[in-house]
């Protein structure tokens, strides 16, 4: 119900824009048979949008040349990588343009002297990961999309993943960008040396969900791989145990590399479509992870151990080997795809709270899942208080698709009152640009506005993204008699 | 607004201590609101009047940027100095904008916990300043720059708003990051009142290890080896001859590294570290206590009148310290780095004779850096006046420059903080 894109400009004659858009790049690069075009109106979100063309440009030139054929038609544009976000970022606007980064798919250059490589953005995640891999580096966000999912994409909606508890997200580990602006312009911020005079332009750039222009290359940090890495998996008897296994972690300083939780809805869902020995009369389990020297390791994982028990863990399991360790792993890596199995659909929700607040807001969406009569389930950054619960559904009931969105706004709101945030990694885009006004007033988004108006003062660079339609937040929330900002 | 009338700003008066001015501009006014809304309300009455404002934390950096263009008021945020709200067990924390970052760091020692962000310590910049500069320090390498910690801010606009952005957990995608346009932004764009921060845990062991290199190749190749290997020091610190003089190691090549973390790691790296070295030709020696200490002030220094930074990639940072150590070798230069990070930092003392050739010294250096990537940069970041005039002390800013002119006019049209003083003149 927050389906309704905005097209703030009319869509000119089709044709009129495929021929435009074939005069500058060769036609077998242009699609707008509909036959074509259903591929593309979806992405990982729950709404759809088709677009009128899509164009897989090979260049930044080429990118320009397109958003000048965009600008002088007047038709919005949307960047795309792989489509697995899950708020809608992607998805074009109705009569848009579809720019597919998908074949910019080169990894450009790997300096390991540098710590740094040069890549376009539509190369996989998973595939920089293993080309930096032999240099003994690695590039640490790590969404579980990862083997799909593109690294513009992740810049887009500067995408996090397990291991970012420790070393960070995309935003700390891209260097620099090659941007090609709404007018057409192709610049360059950042790069691979440090300190760059000026605004952190870089910074505003990743997580804008592409409103502010199409990122066609990008400068990524890479990290030496730890020497020594251990997994453990600590099996708990009830969800607040685990919770507080987790903030009891943090306050008795340790970071460890990943701390992740699934419940028991999530074991079960594993243990049936991919067995990864989670136990599945478990409420819940966590799995850490440490690494460092193998001087410390032990140490680290010890005291995480320590802290299970003490919270009361019934069992402790550290994996022997790495393929012990690879197992745990793809039972979370897989958790949603198993999802998938035992439901006809889930709504993946993500939000953020402060990680000593884990316990309440688990309790709190577990009530809303009671009251709304759907099953949550829970798989989550929990070392980040970073939260993914599912909700799990059925498109084919009449009205389940208002009242699940409704669910997942009620989540945000339990996520806002505890002091956190709408999103962690997967954005805002069209799915809660009208819940905004749960964690950011008026001026605020006054000012995040004026920055748009100021680099995109057409509108026509994703559209409908982000930013709240009038009234929309008014008519969902008064309906529940909350509060909103304005 | 009945408000506006408030005497919320005294004139200085001739004399008056409050007439430090920067760079020869002397402001007329000082202020120093006792809330952020006291902020708001001044940036407010000052946009509308046309008056200039300088934002001023601790004035330990006010020596940062070119010449202002035009200065009325100087607004201290000395008297927002609380801390808004410390959740320990979360590892986060909100703070006013005017506390010290030194008393910060106090209050998180006492729960075993720091920010880790070590500009030079004088003790009397700000959280809200040392970010606003975008300061840093040898703990960089571990733990990132300001950036990397900084989760959300309250800023006091200049049309008299008070706006959020990011937020208080350690993870967030919701709205644009504008936290980024504010580190380093110089205050150009609004008034920060109120940081959050990341936190990280004391390490339970420190340690600090000084390794002696006979020539630059040696010194080079080692550094090469650290950044690569997984042994983790907390920072790598490359220390030209003169620099080692006033860390107290004697005048030849040094690599300072800080060691932090488990004792048993910290054993390992300080037994394979200097092992490390000696295969490239170095040898470990002993260092006196207060070594980490001189190494990380090593831009403290107030008989340089000169401070430039130079951004390179990592693997250039030797190659730019024997650069500026040679190019600026009439002016007896003291040079050290951010090994692991591409940062070279080189002071020295530059009397006004000789401000023409210094002037065009820099401008050459510039342009060689660019030589060796498109987003090196060498930035001034203290200078004397009479150099200021004949060179911008950022350099080129690059092709982001007409955005950040948008930017700039977007959210402080009247163009009322700092005049001048950033980049391409914002």
């Amino acid at each position: 119900m927050i389906a309704e894109a905005v097209a703030p400009v009319a869509p000119p004659a089709a044709d009129a824009l495929v021929h435009a858009l074939c005069a500058v790049l060769p036609a077998e690069r242009v699609l707008w048979r509909p036959y074509d075009l259903m591929l593309y109106e979806y992405d990982g979100s729950i709404e759809r949008h088709r677009p009128a063309a899509v164009v897989f440009p090979l260049s930044a030139r080429e990118v320009s040349e397109i958003l000048q054929v965009c600008n002088r038609l007047g038709v919005p544009y949307t960047a795309r990588g792989a489509g697995t976000g899950l708020s809608g970022g992607a998805l074009p606007s109705p009569g848009g343009v579809l720019v597919s980064l998908a074949r910019m798919n080169r990894i450009l250059e790997i300096n390991p002297e540098n710590r740094c490589a040069l890549v376009e953005p539509g190369v996989v995640n998973l595939r920089l990961g293993q080309a930096v891999q032999p240099y003994g580096l690695s590039y640490v966000p790590d969404p579980s999309s990862q083997k799909a999912c593109t690294i513009g994409g992740n810049v887009g909606e500067n995408s996090g993943g397990p291991h970012t508890l420790r070393y960070g997200v995309t935003t700390n580990h891209t260097l620099g960008l090659e941007v090609v602006l709404p007018d057409g312009a192709i610049v360059q911020v950042g790069g691979a040396s440090a300190d760059c005079p000026g605004l952190d332009l870089v910074g505003l750039f990743v997580g804008s969900e592409g409103t502010l222009g199409i990122v066609t290359r990008i400068w990524v940090r890479l990290i030496p791989i730890a020497e020594s890495v251990k997994t453990l998996l600590a099996v708990f008897p009830t969800i607040d145990a685990a919770c507080e296994a987790v903030a009891g972690c943090i306050a008795r300083r340790i970071v460890p590399a990943a701390l992740e939780m699934m419940d028991n809805m999530v074991i079960r869902a594993v243990e049936s479509v991919n067995p990864a020995g989670y136990p599945v009369d478990a409420a819940a389990v966590l799995l850490a992870e440490v690494d460092g020297l193998r001087d410390e390791v032990d140490a680290m994982a010890g005291e995480v151990e320590a802290v299970c028990w003490a919270h009361g863990a019934s069992d402790v399991r550290m994996a022997r080997n790495d393929l012990e360790r690879a197992r745990l792993w793809a039972g979370r890596k897989g958790a949603f795809g198993a999802l998938g199995r035992i439901t006809p659909d889930y709504y993946t929700v993500d939000g953020v709270v402060p990680r000593t607040r884990l316990p309440e807001v688990l309790r709190a969406i577990a009530a809303i899942g009671d009251d709304a009569g759907f099953r949550i389930a829970n798989v989550f950054h929990a070392g980040d208080g970073n939260l993914h619960p599912l909700i799990l559904w059925d498109a084919d009931v009449p009205g389940a698709e208002e009242r699940v969105v409704a669910a997942g706004a009620e989540i945000m709101r339990v996520c806002a009152e505890a002091g956190g945030s709408l999103s962690g990694e997967h954005g805002i885009g069209l799915e809660k640009r009208d819940l905004m006004p749960l964690i950011f007033g008026e001026a605020d988004m006054g000012v995040m506005h004026r920055v748009k108006d100021a680099i995109d003062p057409r509108g026509q660079c994703n559209p409908g993204k982000v930013f709240p339609t009038a009234g929309r937040c008014l008519e969902i929330f008064a309906r529940r008699g909350m509060a909103v900002g304005w | 607004m009945s408000s506006l009338e408030l005497p919320i700003w005294d004139a200085i008066a001739p004399g008056d201590p409050a007439a430090v001015g920067v760079d020869g501009v002397v402001p007329r006014y000082h202020a120093r609101p006792a809330s952020p809304e006291g902020v708001a309300t001044l940036l407010r009455a000052c946009a509308e009047r046309g008056l200039a404002v300088l934002p001023r934390g601790g004035g330990t950096r006010l020596g940062i940027g070119n010449p202002l263009r035009s200065l009325d008021l100087v607004l201290d945020t000395g008297a927002l100095d609380a801390v808004v709200e410390y959740e320990s067990a979360d590892l986060t924390i909100t703070v006013q904008a005017g506390m010290p970052l030194a008393r910060l760091q106090a209050v998180l020692a006492e729960q075993g916990q720091m920010l880790p962000l070590d500009p030079p310590a004088e003790t009397a910049s700000t959280v809200g300043g040392v970010v606003a500069a975008n300061a840093s320090g040898p703990l960089r390498y571990a733990f990132g720059t300001a950036r990397d910690l900084v989760l959300g801010t309250r800023v006091a606009n200049t049309d008299g708003t008070i706006t959020r952005a990011g937020g208080k957990v350690v993870k967030n995608v919701a709205g644009y990051d504008l936290n980024k346009l504010h580190v380093g932004g110089l205050g150009c764009l609004g008034v920060l009142t109120e940081l959050s921060f990341k936190l990280q845990p004391l390490p339970a062991s420190t340690r600090t290890l000084a390794l002696r290199f006979d020539t630059v190749a040696a010194q080079a190749a080692f550094l090469a080896a650290v950044v690569r290997s997984n042994l983790g020091p907390l920072a790598i610190e490359a220390l030209g001859p003169t620099a080692s003089g006033a860390a107290g190691l004697g005048e030849r090549r040094h690599v300072v590294l800080r060691l932090g973390g488990y004792p048993h790691a910290v054993e390992r790296q300080a037994s394979d570290l200097p092992k490390l070295a000696t295969n490239h030709g170095g040898h470990l020696v002993e260092n006196a206590d207060g070594l980490w200490d001189r190494v990380r002030n090593l831009q403290v220094q107030p008989a340089a009148n000169l401070l430039v930074k130079a951004g390179v990639p990592i693997s250039a940072t030797s190659a730019t310290m024997e650069q500026l150590q040679e190019r600026l070798a009439d002016f007896a230069p003291r040079v050290w780095g951010h090994a692991g990070n591409g940062v070279v930092y080189a002071s020295a003392s530059a009397d006004d004779e000789r401000t023409e050739t210094l002037a065009e010294l820099l401008a050459q250096l510039r342009q060689e850096l660019r030589g060796v990537d498109t987003s090196a940069s060498l930035v001034l970041l203290k200078a004397p006046l009479a150099l200021k005039r004949h060179i911008d002390v950022w350099g080129d800013a690059g092709d982001g420059l007409p955005l950040m002119r948008s930017v700039k006019a977007a959210l402080d049209p009247t163009s009322t903080l700092n005049p001048g003083r950033f980049v391409g003149g914002i």
